[in-house]
């Protein structure tokens, strides 16, 4: 089943000769449970890509779909809500918010939505991403790897339709590297959970179930 | 070793930071300006006030002298002129008075006086106001003072025009017609003419036999106490030395202190705000600072950057801080002042004084504060390590401790940890806007506790008096008792329309009996309350030292009338003690005061006879029916003596008319109290008593209306009112500053994290609804704050206001207090979420990639 798709999405910056074809026709689909990663080099376009799944930046044309649902016919406010129901992201900086311990980035997404949080679910994910002792800590009490675990729990934890990882490895050592996209990838598997990863390096992107190329702007392979 | 060359370079980096910087560097002068002009403004009424409080005595003594000697003898004055510490001596001359009566048929009280040049120039100008002409130097001219042209009739003065006048000097009577050389305003109350010295020479008076020899001392008391051993006064030939030691010193020591006071918080708050404004900046540039030092910067160079820019603010700053604050200053201080130096029926013009080193000295405070303030964030940006400040991220907490806690994804609850994530800022603004709305209402409810009516209540007696000031302060008056008010200005007074009644109180000196038991028993009581045996002495040598005034007979009290309601009241307060109103009215009785409460020694004498005897007049015996406290009567009472003898005779005694008829028909009106019907126009009233006290020529006479007092005391309260509440808005400004100056850096800086947030599902108007939170938080711990210690300290004002003025009502400002706190919760409120508003523009990813670069 889709759960994910684009249709022709084309994003321009600038205008003019300075003008940028940052996404020059794309269309991809994506199935539920479903990891993938998106592979190119720097100015490729992967990270546009990935902003315009999630909702953070408009396309200049074309549409987005997530679990049938067209994101930019919606309002800002309307958006964001869908946003933090269906997406969860992990930033290569971990992003994490500072004045909260773990256990409350991790909610945060659910307490923002006014939830209350599933805490059985939320114990499952703190266990198979080994924070159970962290989480009275403050984020910039723990380590690059720690930290990058906890923004995959609060990715996770609002049970989204689609996690989106973009570099998640980037400020990682290789050991640590491996660690977090193990587990990523055995989470992405023990919740059928759909994620789409985006780096530039190879052997990353080889853990995924799939892969898609992108090269100044298009999908070469793997649409 | 290779010095560093590269000022030039930095220099470049310097001004690139400040047009990178605009609204940075804007806070910064502001705060800058704000500091100067409050130090620049305190100063200037600082000094201003000191110097008037000095005319003011200069002006009231009549005379910038210290130190006098009367008929000194030419060696006298050669012996003076010769010591080192003497600054400055000149001379007078009493030549005589001018004899002529004024319309109403009274003598004018005019003395005729030469002033050798130093004494005109260094001693009398000083305490003279608007000079016209110059000092008489042909025989037949000559310069008067206001008072005298008044006597005179004379309006309108011009240089030049002629005067006959008719005056005594020690060969005889005179007849002359004078040519008036110039004019001038004192303060003394009394009609000056100044003559030439040729004139002066004819008439025959001599420095020793009608002269005073004035000086100015440099340190009194102690140079007083030399002179008088190197030049002693001959007593036998009646010669005094006389200082004058300043009494207001105390006021002006008090006044001095508040001020510094006021200083050291403007100072204090200034260096919160600019420190505020340069440390937010540096926190910011952290990571430039960070990437300078990548690449080759010293500390101390980046020390200098911040100081070089800092010293930048300062230069646009001050300059125009010190100009504020002139114009305000100079154009607030005779408005402030004047009011607050009255001297008896004179109002008395404050002067400005321009002193450069006010300016010299609040250039130096803001300069030091700017210096001061700076020290912090230049060391802050110093250290910063290149490796971390490329790591750094604003706002991230140094210390961190872990948190047992589940629910801190609560907007509100994520609000209150922002709000403590730098301690330092929060307290900061809660500091200023509590200290500044503290300071309103400090302020405000102490001049809500004071007002006219209940000063003019508590401190007038009647709705407007005519004092004789000889009489009442506590002075000896040697026996000078020429009467300063007669029945006719009573019946003028009293055929006044609106006026409901005149009362007079009339004196009289008696000598009393030093022999009498009732009197030696009152000594003794007053031996014992006065510990002198603890000086040494026994009460035979204590009773005997009174010996003197007896023969001289100066050994008494004066004798006062007192209006029936008194006596009244006292019965009421006192039923215990009432006084048999019927005997007293019949002048059988008579009261003795006043004294402390603490004190006894005229109880001695209730119930006892004493037998008074006036100069002019029937030896009468008056039983003592009751001792009178200070507290039981008015606050001008009877004060002065013929001599001043202490505590050995009783301040006073009051009798009724009857009594003071059966003693004497010679007595003198010291004292006049005139009340007004109910809804009287008192400033039409006051200005026919005004008009009717010209006519009366005594230097004596001091007026109090309650008109004026109310509208002298309106108007200095308006001016402090205007200094307090300029004082505390500034203080708020500051606070507000403060607080906007927080959100808007605060939320600057935070704006990739508020963009992570939006990133993970916060709506905007989540965030919004964070940061107004925040701006409550602020809110409300600056209120809680104010509601408690702002209230105990609003319980000291309410104690510290009845001490300072008796009358004081405290009131509790509480629609000040609301309105406050309302004003700053409503700005708390809407400054966060409006500051975002406009900062959130651009769209999320724009702002996280802002974030991550």
């Amino acid at each position: 089943m889709t759960i994910l798709e684009t249709k022709n999405l084309i994003k321009i910056y600038g205008s003019g000769s300075n003008e940028v074809h940052a996404l020059d026709d794309v269309s991809i689909r994506v199935a539920e449970g479903e990891f993938v990663s998106v592979v190119g080099t720097s100015g490729s376009g992967k990270s546009t890509l990935l902003n315009m799944i999630g909702g953070l930046d408009r396309p200049t044309s074309g549409s987005v779909t997530v679990r049938g649902k067209e994101l930019f016919t919606m309002k800002d406010e309307e958006l964001t809500i869908f946003r933090r129901r269906n997406i969860g992201f992990v930033f290569q900086n971990y992003n994490l918010v500072p004045v909260l311990n773990v256990y409350e980035n991790i909610a945060l997404p659910i307490e923002l939505d006014g939830g209350k949080p599933d805490s059985a679910f939320l114990d499952e994910i703190i266990g198979a991403l080994g924070l159970e002792k962290k989480l009275d800590n403050m984020p910039n009490q723990l380590s690059g790897g720690q930290q990058q675990r906890v923004a995959i729990a609060r990715a996770l934890s609002t049970k989204p339709a689609i996690v989106l990882a973009d570099e998640p490895t980037g400020n990682l050592d290789s050991k640590t590297s491996m660690d977090v996209l193990l587990l990523m990838q055995s989470v992405s598997r023990q919740f059928h959970q759909t994620t789409i990863m985006i780096t530039h390096n190879e052997e990353i992107a080889q853990m995924a179930d799939r892969i898609i190329r992108i090269e100044d702007g298009k999908v070469s392979a793997g649409r | 070793m290779h010095a560093n060359r590269n000022k030039a370079a930095l220099r470049r980096i310097e001004k690139g930071m400040m047009r990178a910087n605009r609204t940075r560097n804007a806070f910064a002068v502001l705060a800058i300006i704000l500091t100067t002009f409050m130090i620049t403004t305190i100063f200037t009424i600082g000094v201003n006030y000191v110097e008037n409080m000095n005319l003011s005595t200069v002006r009231t003594a009549g005379t910038a002298a210290n130190t006098f000697l009367n008929n000194p003898t030419p060696e006298q004055v050669n012996k003076v002129r010769s010591l080192d510490y003497v600054e400055t001596a000149g001379q007078q001359i009493n030549i005589g008075s001018v004899s002529q009566q004024n319309g109403s048929g009274r003598e004018l009280q005019i003395t005729l006086l030469y002033a050798d040049a130093t004494e005109w120039e260094e001693h009398l100008l000083p305490a003279f106001n608007d000079l016209n002409g110059s000092y008489p130097s042909a025989e037949h001219e000559i310069m008067l003072s206001g008072d005298a042209l008044e006597q005179l009739g004379i309006a309108s003065p011009t240089v030049g025009m002629e005067i006959p006048l008719t005056y005594v000097d020690l060969t005889g009577e005179h007849q002359r017609t004078f040519t008036l050389s110039g004019w001038f305003r004192s303060y003394t109350g009394t009609g000056m003419c100044f003559v030439s010295q040729a004139l002066c020479e004819h008439s025959g008076c001599t420095l020793q036999q009608n002269g005073m020899l004035s000086l100015t001392l440099k340190h009194i008391p102690d140079d007083f106490y030399r002179l008088q051993e190197a030049v002693p006064a001959d007593e036998s030939a009646g010669q005094n030395w006389a200082a004058s030691f300043s009494l207001s010193g105390g006021g002006a020591g008090y006044v001095a202190a508040v001020l510094v006071l006021l200083a050291l918080f403007i100072i204090g708050s200034g260096y919160l705000l600019i420190y505020n404004v340069l440390y937010i900046s540096v926190t910011r540039d952290t990571r430039f600072y960070g990437l300078l030092k990548t690449i080759g910067t010293s500390p101390s160079q980046i020390k200098r950057l911040v100081r070089g820019q800092a010293l930048r603010f300062a230069c646009v700053g001050i300059p125009i801080g010190i100009l504020l604050a002139t114009a305000v200053s100079f154009g607030l201080i005779p408005t402030l002042l004047t009011s607050a130096f009255l001297s008896g029926s004179t109002d008395m013009d404050a002067e400005v004084f321009f002193h450069p080193v006010i300016f010299i000295a609040s250039i130096l405070f803001s300069a030091a504060t700017v210096w001061i303030s700076c020290a912090a964030p230049a060391r802050a940006a110093a250290r910063i390590s290149p490796v971390e400040a490329l790591r750094y991220q604003n706002f991230a907490p140094k210390k961190v401790k872990s948190r047992r806690s589940r629910n801190g994804g609560k907007p509100a609850v994520m609000a209150f940890h922002n709000v403590f994530r730098d301690k330092k800022r929060a307290v900061l603004v809660f500091l200023s806007l509590f200290l500044g709305t503290v300071t309103i209402l400090g302020v405000n409810g102490l001049l809500g506790s004071v007002s006219a009516e209940a000063y003019a209540e508590r401190y007038l007696n009647y709705d407007f008096e005519f004092r004789d000031i000889r009489f009442t302060n506590m002075v000896s008056n040697s026996g000078d008792e020429a009467p300063q008010y007669d029945q006719k200005f009573v019946d003028q007074l009293a055929a006044l329309d609106g006026v409901s009644e005149v009362i007079v109180n009339r004196a009289v000196w008696i000598q009393l009996d030093l022999n009498d038991a009732a009197i030696q028993e009152r000594l003794r009581a007053s031996f014992a309350q006065e510990h002198l045996a603890d000086q040494g002495l026994t009460f035979d040598q204590f009773a005997a030292s009174l010996r003197q005034y007896v023969e001289a007979g100066t050994f008494g009290c004066y004798v006062s009338t007192i209006d029936e309601r008194y006596v009244q009241a006292f019965n009421e307060a006192h039923p215990d003690r009432a006084v048999d109103l019927e005997a007293f009215r019949r002048g059988e009785t008579a009261l003795v005061g006043f004294e402390d409460e603490t004190w006894t020694v005229n109880d001695t004498l209730i119930g006892r006879t004493l037998k008074l005897t006036p100069d002019k007049g029937t030896p009468t015996e008056f039983s003592v029916a009751a001792a009178l406290k200070y507290t039981d009567y008015r606050q001008n009472e009877l004060t002065a003596n013929r001599e001043m003898l202490g505590s050995a005779v009783p301040g006073c005694l009051l009798v009724s008319p009857a009594g003071m008829a059966k003693l004497t028909d010679s007595s003198v009106i010291y004292d006049i109290g005139v009340n007004v019907a109910q809804g009287a126009d008192r400033e039409r009233l006051e200005t026919a008593m005004n008009r009717l006290s010209q006519t009366l020529t005594g230097d004596s006479i001091a007026f109090e209306s309650s008109a004026q007092v109310i509208r002298e005391w309106n108007s200095s309260m308006y001016a402090l009112s205007i200094l307090g509440n300029g004082a505390s808005i500034l203080l708020i400004v500051i606070g507000l500053i403060n607080f906007i100056n927080v959100m808007l850096t605060s939320v600057i800086a935070r704006r990739g994290e508020l963009a992570v947030l939006e990133s993970v599902g916060m709506t905007r108007r989540q965030i919004r609804a964070m940061l107004t939170w925040e701006g409550g938080y602020y809110a409300l711990i600056s209120a809680g704050l104010i509601l408690t210690l702002g209230n105990a300290f609003l319980y000291l004002i309410d104690r510290s206001a009845t001490s300072f003025a008796d009358y004081a009502q405290f009131v509790y400002p509480t629609g000040l207090v609301i309105g406050l706190i309302a004003a700053f919760t409503v700005i708390c409120l809407s400054v966060p979420a409006i500051v975002y508003r406009i900062l959130s523009r651009e769209t999320v990813i724009e702002r996280l990639r802002n974030f991550e670069n």
